[in-house]
């Protein structure tokens, strides 16, 4: 038997290890998103009405809980490559700024616990957890995916209700570089941005 | 007809940061205002139904989630299989003639997420375009789970 299949003997009959590892893995990845949920319920919470001390509140914990790198690169895929790095800098500042800008100005009027994790699943490599979101209206189902990056579990994609906004603005964005460049894109994101924080 | 597609945006808060509420269907609300003499058309299951009616509504929104899962599947298995990779290329054709064929239901969802206007000329051309697309994501769909069927 060669030493790769003995390995492979040892890991089918002890999963231990790996178990172990898929284990840890989804008790930290969960500890994000709940992080998260309960930044936004303390946000709700705080009635604070100028959006742009939310956004302040919410801007550190966005960027420890969301992959914003690895979704900049996900949405401009086609373009990112032939981007200079300053562009490349740009767009994922604005797209960032929108994101941070979204989350103040959508969660708001929540109550403690109107977030419930439940359930997560996934291996060593990729986790994704489950939620839901009651409010006195609506029930909103989320799937996060989060992988390891950069010293700790963060998210790179978030379906609501079985939609994946990323997958739309990857659409939206490679078709407003394509038909009226990159600085228009940039602009676009500044307009958006815009549009939240008066919503 | 623009009173109800109004009041049906407007009525739909929005929650999700990622980043719009999807609760109530994407495409649905929009189609309701299809016009009422529509031709027939064919869907998934082969029957042939009005352009207007609750079945081609749902068949569009069906088409328009699958297409949605496949486009974030698709740059999955392509983080996957590499640049050099044989099936890289196949991949790569397949998501840019899905995002082609998709583009109009792409286009509806983008205006419901943003609360936008969409026109007449608009939304009638979303009856031919929900089978392109239907058409483009299956084949994108089966080269995704030739590469690893965990991705699809």
């Amino acid at each position: 038997m060669s030493i790769r299949l003995a390995l492979l003997a040892l890991i089918f009959l002890n999963p231990g290890p790996l178990q172990a590892a898929a284990d840890e893995a989804i008790a930290e990845a969960r500890a994000v998103v709940q992080d998260l949920h309960t930044a936004l319920e303390d946000m709700a919470q705080a009635a604070e009405p100028a959006i742009d001390l939310r956004y302040q509140e919410l801007a550190p914990v966005i960027a420890a809980s969301h992959d914003l790198p690895f979704i900049a690169r996900f949405v401009l895929r086609r373009s990112w490559n032939s981007l200079a790095q300053d562009q490349q800098e740009a767009f994922l500042g604005l797209l960032e700024r929108l994101t941070v800008m979204t989350y103040a100005n959508r969660f708001t009027g929540l109550k403690p616990g109107a977030f419930q994790i439940t359930g997560a699943s996934g291996s060593a490599e990729r986790v994704q957890v489950d939620a839901v979101l009651e409010t006195e209206t609506r029930r909103v189902d989320f799937v996060y995916t989060l992988t390891f990056s950069r010293d700790r579990w963060r998210i790179i994609n978030v379906l609501a209700d079985g939609v994946s906004d990323l997958a739309l603005r990857r659409f939206e964005y490679s078709r407003i570089i394509s038909e009226q460049g990159f600085d228009a894109l940039l602009e676009h994101l500044r307009e958006q941005t815009a549009d939240q924080q008066q919503a | 007809m623009d009173g109800l597609f109004q009041q049906t945006v407007k009525g739909n808060s929005v929650l999700n940061p990622f980043f719009s509420d999807y609760k109530v269907p994407v495409l649905t609300a929009l189609l309701l205002v299809l016009p009422a003499c529509a031709p027939l058309v064919e869907i998934g299951d082969g029957r042939l139904v009005l352009t207007n009616s609750a079945a081609f509504r749902a068949y569009a929104e069906e088409v328009f989630r699958r297409h949605n899962m496949a486009a974030v599947a698709i740059i999955d298995a392509l983080d996957a299989v590499g640049d050099e990779s044989p099936d890289a290329a196949a991949l790569e054709q397949a998501d840019e003639e899905m995002l082609q064929a998709c583009e109009t239901l792409n286009l509806l969802a983008i205006a419901r997420r943003d609360g936008k206007k969409v026109s007449r000329r608009q939304l009638r051309a979303i009856v031919p375009a929900v089978p392109r697309c239907s058409s483009a994501t299956a084949h994108a769909e089966s080269l995704i789970e030739k590469v690893g069927p965990e991705f699809i």
